[in-house]
């Protein structure tokens, strides 16, 4: 999304900047770097090519020795794009890294760029949709899945986040708890974090979701131990339930003596416990370390033995191993799981979250995900702000655990290409969005903060600038009832069914990505089909209106003169509004046939031909064809082209207006 | 020798068969163990369950040259006998006796060994589909000649016919194009101081820029650094002024003094001065065959440490080498002045999969399934590729010659990875490639038989065989290979050679341990996008023709205006 440079408050230049190839280095394009109070923009001098970098996604800004050329600065964004950018004068790369240090830290929430006027997104979400940022409440969600029923309520408990302020406001129990019960399990429970439903399988098998215990080497609790057995009574079909610790057995056997620690089998009845080792968030964030360097180091011919070495492949098929012990659990063996790692926030999240993705396709629809994501990850309190470093705080609280989820989702999407109505694109822009801090959706660390915060009534939604870009991210391959995506999905997780998710870890490097992306051709050709489709409606139309007038003519030679103005456009636009009936009251006259039948370009150019306005370097922005000259554009490149005035998507809506349009004047 | 006197047991009963196959519902491999009988024939072995009431009678048929490996496991409660197929399958099978398992075994042994070539099951497959000589002269040099020369006047070649006997060089084709000023006694000259005879040959011309390939095997400097003036004016005489020639020796320099001690040798600069030498390195065969047999280890036993083991299997280090050779010679062809010469020893495997990636890269035509025919019967078949000897074993087992090497497999997986890279520039499709490796192993076609044309000929493989061209020319055959988002690209291919941009063939290396049904089920959604697609496309053109003789009757009558009032 760029913004116009004149509009945005610049607030200094630096001149005679280079910026080196990351696959070449003796490739290097000179070039201007403006300085803004919230991106930086380097500005090629041959080209038209800008690179537009928000200070949000800055991950980190390095000073490399000094070359003959000048200073070298190495800046990596959080969405995995490097610039080496090289600055004549040390002058100015000292003014540049005060800059960026200046504004590329905010500490507090106020200061994030979702809270500030944005006219682009103004101009893009206020006239088509108001206020959507409530698109999920948690009450029908859990109404899809039946509730509440005999078996399970819903309880105000928490209204004011008072028993667990990381909760949502809302929990679903078993119908038969009492308050009380509820009440000491969440004080046996790490920050509050009481057993409560995550999902309810149409079998009566749940899913539920916690912290760890509070039991140290041999605390217990009555009323947690009832909370567990009442769970277990919830689903007739089951004698015993699993409750699965997420973590390796050695760090929740650290834990203990920290008084905190897992289940005790015997103090429970009817459990069956098991450790699922996935690693922590420490452990994960020096494996993405990893996994970021051996994908820049794209020269490096044992890219492999590194690979292997950075063992993040492991960490996601530890993930998805356990999600999928939780649909065998739920779907195959009809028992009830409960699921919990330390407090319930990182690895609960993203096993509860995918396993809900495997056993229901709903959330496999654009809709169903983000109501998952809602649910799993912003109301049960995954720290985003915290793990994102939304702000500048303490390092060691950042990991990178939903990205990880995506990633899993882009392992699931790559086994089941036809499973999902949301496309890879989709991923990688939620990914980037999740940091770039432009959209309030996933600012802050749980409900209760982003109510403080008034998310709702000062910032954008993300969902709604998806809404808004949605053709973009659907999958033209997605059949909603196939034998795979309208049942369970079983993932193969042998190691060699996970590939490197190069679009996202060289999403900016050309020379490692395909040049021919097949998503973008299957994209284009639907996009194709239903413009045609629409198209041919059109023509239908005119073909109508011709026949009519010819017919019409030969009945009655005198009729001809005040023809159109009154007989058949009755007939033909009875069903359109008044506004387009007044642009339909003219006259049938050549040019417009003409105009109508030149809407359209039937050959489209093949994606494989790069966007008229410069060479792609994000290959993750999708390729749009115009439908009337044919030609290839780049999203960037949209919204600063005249083939604005043509008719870019095919939708009904922008056609109607192109229709209007060549009708109205 | 007959068949049968190798078959001692034709029948064995109350056999197990075990195998591994994909349940799809848990999307997991489980062991299919089945009960039943064992028969022997001249060309396969077929196991036949019982008949069962509760299930239907089920046959394996195994042909007997798909048999890659035997490991017999004898002890004296078991009498198993391992049976590992040249396309990854692999069966484990119970005797219900030591005796019958040491025979089946002796007997598979024999029969999975044949090397006589008459006795090869294509020639005993002429009923699967009539002969059809067209396509067995899908071929010819004079097609290929005139696509590269098509003012033949102005051409600077010739075709030659020296070797019509296969008597210059026994592993060249009859006919090769030459530079038009030499004549036909150089060529022998030339062909007396190349490596078994090869002397420099035009591989590919791109008309674009006037650039070419040539190829041949090592000259014969030896010891004595012998050299030979008819070669050299070969070369000279190729160059066109004002353009670079670069010789392209697929061997490292460090082995070249090794070359000369044993008779063969390189160009020096001394003697090929218009010739700039540079030494790339490939694995040869032999040693190509050992990263293959590496590369599907990992993928049977990839519980641990997957990656570092298909690193180390150095089978995507062949391929980003292959493909990164190609595209440095395409890029001196198509944007600088170079023109090349290949070879490494004979001439007969990566210079040949070099020239023809290559070709692939600068050649739309050779992206269209018929030009990739082409591009495969004369840059291996008549090249003189020796499919037999190369293609003996597969992963699992060798021959004591040592003479396997999957060069070819290598050529598929690199056309894939480009395949997988320019998915609309492409014709035809993976199940094609994959198609290829199943027949360059064990065939019911006469194509990939011999070592090269001269003992073809020798066979009178076109007229005792079937062209596998036949069978993919079969209508019915040639929808499965085609690529339903081709569109021609008339551009040269600039592929990405970072191992990130690469994958492991898993449709083939991975086959009978991956689930392939979700991946058919989006190919048919492929197709039908395609197909409503044109539809659309159809109808819209019909009423576009409608609207305008609507809009020229209305016109007529006098009822439509081209001004607005």
């Amino acid at each position: 999304m760029k913004l116009d440079l004149e509009e945005s408050n610049v607030i200094t230049k630096i001149e005679n900047v280079q910026l080196e190839d990351r696959s070449n280095s003796k490739i290097k394009t000179a070039g201007l770097l403006y300085l803004t109070i919230s991106h930086l923009v380097f500005i090629e001098t041959n080209s038209k090519r800008e690179i537009w970098i928000y200070y949000s996604l800055i991950n980190s800004i390095e000073k490399l020795p000094l070359s003959i050329n000048g200073s070298p600065i190495l800046i990596r964004t959080k969405h995995f794009l490097n610039c080496l950018f090289i600055i004549s004068k040390e002058r100015d790369c000292q003014t540049l890294v005060q800059v960026l240090n200046q504004y590329s830290r905010p500490t507090k929430y106020h200061e994030l760029l979702c809270f500030r006027e944005n006219s682009h997104l103004k101009k893009l979400l206020d006239s088509t949709h108001k206020n959507n940022q409530q698109i999920y409440h948690l009450e029908s969600e859990y109404a899809r899945m039946g509730l509440p029923n005999n078996k399970w309520t819903m309880t105000n408990l928490n209204s004011d986040y008072q028993i667990c302020d990381t909760y949502p406001n809302v929990l679903f129990v078993p119908a038969s708890v009492e308050d009380k019960i509820l009440q000491s399990s969440a004080n046996f429970r790490s920050r509050g974090r009481l057993p409560v439903l995550s999902y309810l399988h149409p079998n009566g098998a749940s899913l539920t979701r916690c912290s760890q215990p509070l039991s140290g080497f041999n605390g217990r609790c009555d009323e947690d131990e009832q909370l567990l057995q009442h769970i277990l009574m919830t689903n007739e079909n089951s004698k015993f339930m699993y409750v699965v610790d997420t973590r390796p057995k050695i760090n929740a056997m650290a834990n203990k003596a920290q008084g905190k620690g897992y289940e005790n089998e015997t103090n429970y009845k009817n459990i069956q416990f098991h450790f699922i080792g996935i690693e922590n968030i420490h452990v994960m964030r020096n494996s993405l370390d990893k996994l970021v360097k051996c994908a820049d180091s794209s020269s490096n011919s044992s890219f492999l033995t590194e690979l292997e070495k950075t063992e993040w492949l492991k960490h996601i098929k530890a993930i998805i191993d356990t999600s999928v012990f939780l649909v065998e659990a739920i779907n195959d063996q009809n028992t009830s799981v409960l699921v919990h790692c330390s407090d319930g926030w990182d690895r609960t999240a993203q096993t509860c979250a995918l396993a809900s993705l495997l056993l229901d396709p709903y959330y496999r629809s654009i809709h169903g995900f983000q109501v998952l994501i809602e649910k799993e990850w912003l109301l049960f309190g995954h720290k985003f702000s915290h793990r994102c470093g939304h702000l500048f705080e303490n390092d060691k609280e950042i990991s990178p655990i939903f990205s990880q989820f995506l990633e899993c989702v882009w392992q699931l999407q790559l086994q089941f290409p036809c499973a999902f109505e949301f496309n890879e694109t989709y991923l990688i822009k939620l990914h980037e969005h999740v940091y770039s801090c432009q959209f309030g959706t996933f600012i802050g660390n749980c409900q209760k903060e982003r109510n403080d915060l008034k998310i709702n009534e000062l910032t954008y939604s993300l969902w709604d600038y998806f809404q808004s870009k949605i053709y973009d991210f659907i999958n033209p391959l997605y059949i909603p009832n196939s034998v795979y995506s309208n049942s369970v999905l079983r993932p193969d997780t042998r190691i060699f069914s996970f590939k490197f998710w190069r679009s996202l870890y060289n999403r900016f490097d050309s020379t490692i990505n395909h040049s021919e992306k097949l998503i973008d051709s299957l994209s284009m050709l639907s996009y194709n089909t239903s413009s045609l489709q629409e198209y041919s409606k059109l023509l239908e139309k005119r073909c109508a209106q011709l026949k009519k007038l010819i017919q019409l003519n030969k009945n009655d030679e005198n009729v001809l003169i005040d023809l159109s103005e009154d007989d058949f456009e009755k007939i033909e636009i009875s069903d359109k509004n008044e506004n387009e009936k007044k642009s339909f009251e003219k006259k049938l006259t050549l040019d417009e046939i003409s105009i109508d039948f030149n809407s359209i370009d039937l050959n489209w150019k093949s994606t494989r031909k790069n966007c008229v306005c410069y060479e792609p370097f994000d290959f993750a922005s999708s390729k749009l064809n115009c439908s009337r000259c044919g030609e290839i554009l780049c999203e960037t490149y949209l919204p600063f082209s005249t083939h604005l005035s043509h008719s870019i998507s095919p939708h009904l809506e922008q056609f109607n207006f192109e229709l209007a349009k060549s009708n109205g004047s | 020798m007959d068949f049968m006197d190798l078959i001692e047991m034709p029948r064995v009963d109350n056999v197990k068969v075990y195998r591994q196959i994909q349940n799809y519902e848990l999307n997991q491999l489980v062991t299919q163990k089945l009960f039943g009988s064992l028969n022997l024939t001249s060309h396969h072995l077929i196991f036949i369950t019982q008949t069962d009431l509760q299930k239907p009678r089920e046959e394996i048929w195994i042909v007997h040259s798909s048999i890659d490996s035997l490991e017999k496991n004898v002890t004296e409660a078991k009498f198993q006998l391992m049976i590992k197929c040249k396309n990854f399958q692999i069966y484990f099978v119970d005797f219900p006796t030591a005796y019958c398992c040491n025979s089946i075994h002796k007997s598979l042994e024999s029969l999975s060994n044949l090397t006589t070539e008459n006795m090869k099951l294509p020639f005993f497959c002429q009923t699967i589909s009539k002969i059809n000589q067209e396509d067995w002269n899908f071929y010819s040099i004079e097609k290929s000649y005139k696509r590269f020369f098509p003012n033949e006047d102005s051409s600077e070649w010739r075709i030659s016919e020296i070797n019509n006997d296969f008597k210059i060089s026994p592993s060249y084709p009859k006919k090769v194009i030459v530079p038009k000023n030499i004549d036909d006694q150089a060529l022998i000259k030339s062909s007396q101081f190349r490596s078994m005879g090869r002397f420099p040959i035009l591989s590919y011309y791109h008309k674009k820029t006037n650039s070419f390939i040539l190829r041949s095997s090592q000259p014969l400097l030896g010891s004595n650094n012998k050299r030979c003036k008819e070669d050299e004016l070969i070369l000279k005489c190729a160059l066109p002024k004002g353009k670079q020639g670069y010789v392209y020796d697929l061997r490292d320099a460090s082995i070249l003094k090794t070359a000369v001690s044993k008779g063969g040798g390189y160009e020096t600069e001394v003697n090929y001065p218009l010739w700039k030498r540079i030494n790339k390195h490939m694995d040869r065969f032999d040693q190509l065959h050992i990263s293959y047999s590496k590369l599907i280890d990992a993928c049977i036993n990839s519980s641990t440490q997957f990656f570092y083991k298909l690193d180390t299997s150095a089978w995507f280090y062949n391929i980003r080498q292959a493909l990164y050779l190609s595209f440095l010679i395409a890029d001196e062809i198509h944007n600088k002045n170079g023109c090349f010469l290949i070879h490494g020893w004979d001439g007969l495997d990566n210079t040949l999969l070099i020239s023809s990636l290559a070709q692939i890269l600068l050649d739309p035509e050779s992206r269209t399934l018929d030009g990739f025919i082409d591009l495969i019967e004369r840059e291996w078949l008549h090249a003189g590729h020796p499919f037999s000897k190369r293609y003996f074993k597969s992963a699992f087992g060798i021959t004591p010659q040592k003479q396997e090497g999957p060069v070819f497999v290598l050529f598929l997986d690199c056309v894939r990875q480009l395949c997988e890279q320019f998915c609309l520039s492409f014709e035809f499709n993976e199940d094609f490639l994959i198609m290829l490796f199943d027949n360059l192993y064990t065939s019911e076609y006469g194509t990939f038989l011999g070592n090269n044309q001269n003992e073809r000929e020798q066979l009178l493989v076109s007229s005792r065989t079937v062209s596998l061209w036949t069978y993919v020319k079969n209508e019915e055959n040639i929808k499965k290979f085609i690529n339903p988002l081709y569109k021609i690209n008339d551009d040269v291919i600039w592929p990405s050679i970072f191992t990130q941009s690469l994958s492991l063939w898993s449709n083939l290396f991975l086959r009978f341990q991956i689930n392939s049904k979700p991946n058919d089920e989006a190919k048919k959604e492929i197709v039908k996008l395609v197909e409503t697609n044109l539809q659309v496309k159809i109808k819209v053109e019909k009423l576009r023709n409608e609207l305008l003789e609507l809009q020229k009757e209305a016109i007529d009558a006098g009822v439509l205006n081209s001004e607005n009032y």
